[in-house]
């Protein structure tokens, strides 16, 4: 057994033990003391750059860390959320999932077509008012025209009497007219033989037959002639309360030469343009 | 023999004087190096080294005087110490054998007899590393309760109870150790 002298470190190991509540033993005590003798070892010999620190060098002591490491870190971390989150929110489901409603630049045409259905001899309600409420949610698709007047060059409209018998209704089951409010000016067959007919579609840039726009935007789109007639009805304008109304009128249907129509076809409802377009308003999306 | 350290040492130690520098290191240096050792770091030198170049650097920052510049050489000393056993579990240690510390060997009988030889390894060896820590921090560091529980993220009741806990484990251990000896000297 070694002997320590340092009578501090034995005070200290005694104070540690009756602290500690342990009884006091001699191996115990040696045991620490033998512990204590760790720390008085000869310290090591400084070397490389701390020994040229103790002898006063000018030495660069240890530099510290970037502290910009954790804001790039975070920034690219912010950065990818973000792109990530904008990729989700750009993702084409959400475009697929709101186009199940129809195109407005149907409208116009399945109203027509509900016009010259119940003249084939269908039943017709009682009521006026119901073509016009059965028109409005119509989204059948339709054959486009175009292909028609891609086959037929000639912009020349068909004449009534070719379309006449296959559309034509019978005048005693004409359905009355689904809007009150405009009067028809004109006899309802003849207007219907003619917005029935898709022949007339010349444009192909066109998409609505003549006299199927009953927005009057929706007819006179590329026709430059200037409206001279009286307005052909409420569906003239189209934030007016019966906007939609255009689409669901016959007369209305018939409005839409509109601005594109030639001077005094404009309430016959066949559109032109002065080109021999087929009109199209500029409010025909406006719905 | 290093004078006492004192505040104007470590006021002048701050200031990057080498005397200054040359006494703390002197003053600490063997208590860090017995805390090294008695961990079983590999190269406990040269951690005791990079210990007081750290302590040096942040002789500014300090606060608590040379109590405070004592407690923070060993809680470099506590994360080198940490940072060597993590680096020696994911390397494979090439070590050149070397009989004086291969701890392998048993007693000899005269070592039996007299009762002496064993070093602070086996006398800590029956300690949980939790009590050694507290131990070596308490005897070795010559720290405080609260010093040790503010190094070993720990507070100063749990500190206190592994203290006992290992003091009580350490006596069992001589106890059981010496009575052998006397059953075989009667």
């Amino acid at each position: 057994m070694s002997e320590h002298p340092d009578a501090q470190d034995r005070l200290y190991v005694r104070g540690l033990l009756a602290e500690a509540g342990i009884e006091e033993t001699p191996e115990l005590v040696e045991a620490l003391l033998a512990l204590c003798c760790e720390s008085r070892t000869p310290a090591p010999e400084p070397e490389g750059k701390l020994a040229a620190l103790l002898s006063g060098a000018p030495v660069p002591l240890r530099p510290r860390r970037k502290r910009s490491r954790g804001i790039v870190l975070g920034a690219a971390l912010i950065g990818a959320m973000a792109v990530g989150a904008g990729g989700v929110a750009a993702a084409p489901d959400f475009l697929v999932q709101a186009e199940p409603n129809p195109t407005v630049s149907f409208l116009p045409e399945s109203s027509s077509m509900d016009r010259s259905d119940p003249a084939e001899g269908e039943e017709e309600p009682a009521d006026p008012a119901a073509p016009a409420a059965e028109a409005e949610p119509v989204p059948e698709p339709h054959p486009e025209p175009e292909p028609v007047a891609e086959a037929g060059p000639d912009p020349v409209p068909v004449p009534e009497a070719e379309t006449g018998p296959q559309t034509q209704p019978d005048p005693d089951h004409e359905p009355a007219p689904p809007t009150d409010l405009e009067p028809a000016p004109e006899p309802e067959p003849e207007t219907e033989a003619i917005t029935v007919a898709p022949a007339p579609v010349a444009k192909p840039g066109s998409r609505m037959p003549p006299g199927a726009g009953a927005d009057p935007g929706a007819g006179g789109g590329k026709g430059r002639g200037i409206v001279q007639g009286p307005p052909p009805g409420p569906g003239l304008h189209d934030d007016g309360p019966h906007a939609d109304d255009g689409t669901q009128n016959p007369k209305g249907a018939g409005m839409p030469g509109g601005r594109g129509a030639p001077h005094g076809d404009s309430s016959r409802g066949k559109g032109w343009g002065a080109d021999g377009a087929p009109g199209r308003g500029l409010s025909g999306r406006d719905r | 023999m290093a004078p006492p350290l004192t505040e104007q040492t470590l006021s002048d130690a701050r200031a990057r004087k080498p005397a200054a520098l040359r006494n703390i290191y002197d003053d600490f240096a063997p208590a860090v190096l017995g805390y090294l050792r008695s961990k079983g770091c590999e190269d406990p030198e040269a951690l005791t080294q990079e210990v007081f170049l750290t302590l040096f650097s942040k002789l500014d920052t300090l606060k608590g005087g040379l109590r405070g510049a004592r407690t923070f050489a060993f809680s470099v000393a506590h994360a080198r110490m940490v940072d060597d056993a993590r680096r020696r579990e994911r390397e494979p240690a090439i070590a050149v054998f070397d009989p004086e510390l291969d701890r392998r060997a048993t007693e000899s009988a005269e070592e039996s007899v007299l009762g002496g030889g064993a070093g602070v390894a086996a006398l800590l060896g029956g300690l949980t590393p939790q009590q050694q820590e507290v131990l070596l921090l308490r005897v070795v560091a010559d720290l405080s309760v609260d010093e040790s529980a503010k190094i070993m993220g720990r507070s100063a009741g749990a500190v206190k109870q592994l203290q006992r806990r290992a003091l009580g484990e350490l006596r069992n251990q001589l106890e059981r150790k010496e009575a052998p000896h006397n059953e075989r000297a009667s």
